[in-house]
């Protein structure tokens, strides 16, 4: 099919590019790997496309002490051959890599996978893992929101009319941290069935000192494993028991298992639990 | 009257100036305004990596840029490889000799992202190519005469090599 | 002069394929890539409900739209055709009521996507424009959306004209199957659901048509189709105009695997188009519609028992088949009828009854894809076997050794009747010698000993026979001629899809005349380059087109010495062709070329033509099978199964296959390693997701559902040859016999993998939710 008709406008500010946004009826295009199927499908149909890729204004790649920026335009590309980002989040660059395809990341960018919310992707789950923060420029002036109050609604991101998202913010984790993720997809980057992020930090006796886990595509947002995560704390990392199906229900009661064409609820709420101990193995033995 | 906007770009070494439609894709430029139907277009969803193109030297698909995106860029599709006239790129040959292609519909794309693939890899193992593979589909060959056409090249491109 | 099955270069050579340089330099001519001068681009607006009636349809939105040329609905077309219906049906007398589509639905809708109106305009941004501007009011009707359901006594109808859903029914089979499943020893039943899947070519379909510009009241049309001569019947038919004004022309394809070869209603309504506006129109189908535009194929669920004996050998086998079959039946009952005589395999089966059942439903109609019914036919026997295999306590190789057909028992008479009533036999074939190649082949690559690649994960290896009926008739036509430049052009009614048919006749054509490939042109896929032609299905094109072509080529061959011979004052068996010279054998120079034959041929006003023979060097062959000729294969899979997650992966395959004569072995075997990821991914992940209502619920992501470069594993095929007397090439086809034996063999592997489970795996495709599923059941 072809997209109905729209206004089209490239312009080289951020505070152009917001005046543009005003327009209720104008939408943002950044990397457009998701934006343009539903565009071309005539799913959706604005009336202007503002092209944010000949804007300036954003930043690229900042590390800073305690947390590293990514602007709007970092692509998924960049976050894979960044060595900064290889070093100091490997999480997400870990995460990345089973995105998409390689025609795909050079133009799908970071942000725009955060404010797309799709419930499979990984960027929004390391963004839940690592409670990152997005900056938000608007008509209103500019704020911070933490990703957990963002991400309100899958494909519905908390965002006032005329709002962008500039760069996010991702928290760092002590160098002496491990990650992992696990993901079952029906092959390698297709879109995932289940997916787990795990942050291990390990105290001097190799005891779990801080964990986190949450779990995407399970559930219409990924989840924080709260309850598993208390259990987790203080045990030592040789002898940890295998995480069973019962606490990960713990931290699933509640919540919504996503049932559809890819996967039905009952083999979703089975790979939980496998992908979680997966990403936790993972998380503990680079942990150091 | 549909507004057209203007633009140029550098289409496999040739500068061109044309006016399109806010709503066009890079496939539509290419293949209905500038005769270049080497790229195609499979599922429009970014898929099936029927329309990949190099655009700036990076590989695209084309059915998911706007033509004006590409204003001022250098785009590369599979007719730049060998030019009208001018032998098979030894990539080509490479298909070629190892029967790595039957319909053919799925293979322009194909050529472009290994061409890219290679550029940044001169001896990719067979995993980095399945990798660099598994973002097209093929319905004909079952991928294993793509695959090892690839791993014949072993860093031995020779003259011709673009 | 050459014996069947000898050598004669090119034949049997791997030649490198004529098509390949202008496909690698994106050259390709394909329907999307075929513009006309003021060409008009056309949309279909398409029902997204599955049964309906249609309320109403005001098309004056549409045309209000500023590019906008034409609108058209059912109404509209009435006038233009001389049928209101698609006449498709096929001969046969299983089947119980109207099933031909409709050229546009006109009251009621009866498939998801069936189209109800045709928007026309100048740019296909303006034909989209007008789609949209739509508001077709629909009234819902009950829907249908599972065959089985769909026969139960009351269920609402499919199509009000029906009197019930039960479109056809047949049974299939011989001898006295009470008598053998009575006390037999060995008896199991097991029910098996094969699910909906399609063919996703990559490239979609497309039909564009351009009134002829030298012949009056003519039409061209083009067609991203494998049928080109039954098109342009359908449509000169549906249309009301003679053949003769309907040229019907198949571009590069790209991609058949059988749903091309239907006639659809788009190619009638864009040749409509065309005819009445006076000018070109084209129309590509998005990927979208082709989920619910292009047929699709299957939902099987079978029910069978098989009856043995304690040693495995094979009684009785008796059953129902229930076939989903969609809407309509724009290409008969190729599907359950295939599955339902193949089923028997290369064995021995005393006695046999199959009763099918073929349901109307609300659903896509079912056509063939790639395999057309065999795969499944033969997915049941392979798993019965397995069953008598375990029950018997042999080894599932051992129970096939003791049913294969003998090869002293060639040609084997079976019991059964192929469609068109013949008796089906089977030409030849050495199905033991088959399996035991395969067997040690594998043993020495090693399957079954190779670790799993982790501790958690499984290795299994599996095993699968098969036969296929190939060459399918009733003929294929061919006309071989030498012009007076010396080119040889080889006009023919086969079509290509990809698999490299102008190449392999290009060869029997080279072979056969003494010249060199370079100066053979071919044509194909185009209803002026012979009269009568049928085309691309069924793994015919190099058994039926390819011995029509040296049938011709003999024939042209045979001309050319007796000229040459009166001229030269010799007999013509003292001749030979080399290098397009027609020379006394061993003395080359002094020579007659070809091109100077021809050239006498062409005749001169007032002259005698050479030694009292017709005009022109060449000849027009169709030539008729007596029979359809028996390709067969084992697959051996081998598999890595994560029983946590449900995951395979097939890591490698090994197949052993017999096309009879290979006129070029590096193409068989693209077919086979092509044929064989196409049945992984129906073992393993191809499904169209049908709700209750009728919608597709995976659509439209054919990714999701197609093996991608990940799920390829190394494929490794070794040639047999069993010649077939049916046609003086000695060819079988084999475009599908990789597809036909490969899910058996992947769905055994997975049980073998987890063998202290004893799952029964029947259903596919067995995707990862569904053997977790069943392994989660199994366990204590």
């Amino acid at each position: 099919m072809t997209p109905a008709a729209f206004s089209y406008h490239a312009p080289s500010t951020l505070s152009d590019a917001l005046r543009l946004l005003e327009d209720g009826s104008a939408m943002p295009l950044a990397g457009g790997q998701s934006l343009m199927p539903t565009l071309i499908a005539r799913a959706i149909a604005p009336g202007a496309i503002v092209d944010l890729n000949r804007i300036q204004d954003f930043p690229d790649v900042e590390l800073e002490p305690g947390r590293l920026r990514t602007g709007a335009l970092v692509r998924m590309q960049q976050v894979i051959d960044h060595p900064d980002i290889a070093q100091n989040l490997p999480l997400l660059h870990q995460a990345v890599s089973h995105i998409g395809h390689r025609a795909i990341r050079n133009r799908g960018t970071l942000v725009g996978s955060l404010c797309q919310l799709d419930p499979w992707a990984e960027v929004p789950l390391v963004a839940c893992a690592l409670e990152a923060s997005l900056l938000i420029a608007g008509p209103s002036g500019p704020r911070q929101a933490r990703f957990s109050e963002f991400a309100a609604a899958p494909n519905r991101p908390l965002l006032a009319p005329g709002e962008l998202v500039v760069a996010a913010d991702w928290p760092l984790w002590r160098p002496e941290h491990g990650a992992g993720f696990s993901e079952v997809a029906r092959r390698p980057n297709d879109p995932a069935l289940a997916c787990a992020a795990a942050l291990i930090l390990l105290d001097e006796n190799r005891h779990i000192q801080r964990a986190v886990l949450a779990i995407g595509a399970v559930c219409p947002l990924p989840i924080r494993c709260h309850q598993l995560e208390a259990l987790l704390v203080g045990k030592s990392a040789d002898d940890l028991r295998a995480i069973t199906t019962d606490m990960i229900e713990a931290d699933l009661s509640g919540h919504v298992i996503r049932d559809d064409a890819l996967a039905d609820a009952a083999y979703r709420r089975h790979l939980a639990p496998i992908v979680a101990a997966r990403a936790v193995e993972q998380a503990v033995s680079r942990a150091r | 009257m549909t507004n057209r906007i203007p633009m140029s770009l550098q289409l496999n070494g040739r500068s061109l100036n044309v006016a399109i439609e806010a709503r066009e894709t890079l496939a539509d430029l290419l293949r209905d305004h500038l005769g270049h139907t080497g790229t195609h277009i499979g599922c429009q969803q970014g898929h099936c990596g029927a329309c990949t193109v190099l655009v700036d030297g990076n590989s695209v698909r084309a059915c998911l840029m706007l033509a004006v995106q590409a204003n001022g860029s250098i785009v590369d599709t599979v007719e730049g490889l060998a030019p009208a006239g001018e032998p098979l790129h030894p990539l080509q040959q490479a298909l070629r000799a190892h029967h790595a292609l039957q319909c053919g519909f799925c293979t322009p794309g194909i050529e472009m992202t290994l061409i890219d693939l290679l550029k940044r890899q001169a001896s990719p193992t067979e995993a980095d190519i399945r990798a660099a593979l598994a973002g097209h589909l093929c319905r004909c060959t079952g991928y294993q005469n793509l695959i090892e056409a690839v791993l014949s090249l072993d860093g031995n491109k020779g003259p011709g090599w673009r | 002069m050459t014996t069947q099955g000898s050598a004669l270069w090119p034949i049997g050579a791997r030649l490198s394929r004529v098509e390949d340089e202008p496909l690698l330099r994106g050259q390709g001519r394909f329907l999307a890539d075929l513009k006309r001068p003021g060409m008009l681009h056309a949309r279909f607006l398409r029902s997204p409900i599955a049964h309906a009636r249609l309320q109403s349809l005001d098309l004056s939105s549409a045309r209000a739209v500023p590019g906008v040329i034409a609108a058209w609905s059912a109404t509209d077309l009435l006038g233009r055709l001389a049928l209101s219906r698609l006449p498709v049906a096929m001969p046969g007398k299983a089947v119980r009521g109207p099933a031909d589509p409709p050229v546009l639905a006109a009251e009621e809708i009866c498939h998801i996507g069936e189209a109800i109106a045709v928007v026309v305009a100048d740019t296909p941004f303006a034909a989209d424009d007008g789609v949209a501007a739509l508001r077709p009011l629909f009234d819902p009707l009950p829907v249908v959306a599972d065959p089985q359901a769909a026969l139960d006594p009351g269920a609402p109808l499919a199509r009000a004209e029906l009197k019930d859903n039960l479109i056809a029914a047949f049974e299939s089979g011989y001898g006295d199957v009470e008598a053998g499943l009575k006390d037999a020893p060995i008896r199991i039943t097991r029910r098996f659901r094969l699910n909906k899947g399609a063919a996703h070519s990559v490239e979609t379909r497309g039909v564009m048509a351009e009134p002829d510009p030298v012949q009056p009241d003519g039409l061209i049309l083009w067609s991203s189709t494998q049928m080109p001569h039954r098109v342009r019947a359908v449509v000169a038919a549906t249309l009301g105009m003679p053949e003769l004004s309907l040229r019907v022309i198949a571009p590069d394809v790209g991609g058949g695997f059988g749903p091309k070869f239907v006639t659809y209603p788009e190619e009638v309504v864009i040749a409509a188009l065309a005819r009445s506006l006076g000018r070109p129109v084209r129309w590509i189908e998005d990927r979208a519609e082709n989920f619910v535009a292009t047929t699709q194929e299957r939902l099987q669920v079978w029910e069978v028992t098989v009856a043995a004996n304690a040693d495995g050998s094979l009684r009785a086998i008796s059953g129902t088949l229930v076939q989903d079959c969609g809407a309509y039946l724009p290409y008969g009952l190729t599907v359950p009828q295939n599955a339902s005589t193949n089923l028997l395999g290369p064995y021995r089966l005393p006695a046999y009854r199959l009763s099918v059942r073929c349901a109307a439903t609300n659903l896509v109609p079912v056509t063939p894809t790639r395999g057309a019914g065999r795969p499944q036919g033969t997915f049941v026997m392979e798993r019965m076997l397995d069953a008598v295999a375990d029950a018997a306590a042999l080894s599932r190789i051992e129970v096939r050794r003791r049913n294969l057909i003998a090869a002293s028992d060639m040609p084997y008479r079976t019991a059964l009747q192929t469609r068109d009533g013949n008796a089906m036999i089977y030409d030849s074939g050495d199905y033991p010698a088959c399996l035991e190649q395969a067997v040690s082949a594998a043993t020495a690559l090693g399957f079954g000993q190779r670790p799993a690649s982790s501790p958690d994960t499984r290795m299994g290896v599996g095993v699968s026979c098969y036969v296929e009926g190939t060459g399918r008739g009733p003929f294929e036509s061919a006309r071989v001629r030498v012009d007076p430049a010396g080119q040889i052009e080889v006009s023919t009614g086969a079509a290509a899809q990809g698999q490299g048919t102008a190449t392999v006749l290009t060869q029997v054509a080279a072979a056969v005349l003494g010249v060199s490939p370079a100066s053979v042109v071919i044509r194909a896929g185009d209803t002026a380059a012979v009269p009568h032609g049928l085309g691309a299905f069924a793994s015919r094109q190099a058994p039926v087109a390819g011995a029509a072509v040296r049938l011709a080529a003999e024939a042209v061959r045979d001309k050319a010495l007796r000229v040459a011979a009166a001229r030269l004052e010799v007999a013509p068996s003292d001749l030979e062709i080399v290098d397009g010279v027609v020379q006394i054998v061993g003395v080359p120079g002094d020579g007659i070329a070809l091109a100077d034959i021809a050239r006498a041929l062409c005749g001169m006003p007032g002259f005698p033509l050479p030694a009292g023979e017709a005009p022109g060097l060449q000849a027009d062959i169709a030539f008729e099978p007596p029979g359809l000729c028996y390709a067969n294969g084992v697959h051996v899979a081998e598999v890595e199964v994560d029983p946590l997650t449900g995951q395979v992966r097939v890591t490698r395959m090994l197949v052993v296959h017999d096309c009879g004569v290979a006129l070029n072995p590096t193409l068989v075997e693209g077919q086979v390693i092509g044929g064989t990821l196409h049945g992984i991914g129906m073992a393993l992940h191809e499904e169209v997701l049908v709700d209750a209502e009728g919608r597709i619920r995976n659509a439209p992501y054919p990714a999701s559902v197609v093996p991608g470069a990940w799920d390829a594993p190394k494929i490794n095929v070794l040639h047999r040859e069993s010649p077939t007397p049916f046609n003086p090439l000695g060819a079988k086809g084999a475009g599908e016999g990789g597809t036909i034996g490969a899910p058996a063999a992947v769905i055994a592997a997975i049980e073998d993998a987890l063998r202290p489970l004893s799952l029964a795996l029947s259903e596919l495709p067995m995707t990862p939710a569904r053997l977790a599923a069943r392994i989660a059941n199994a366990r204590p």
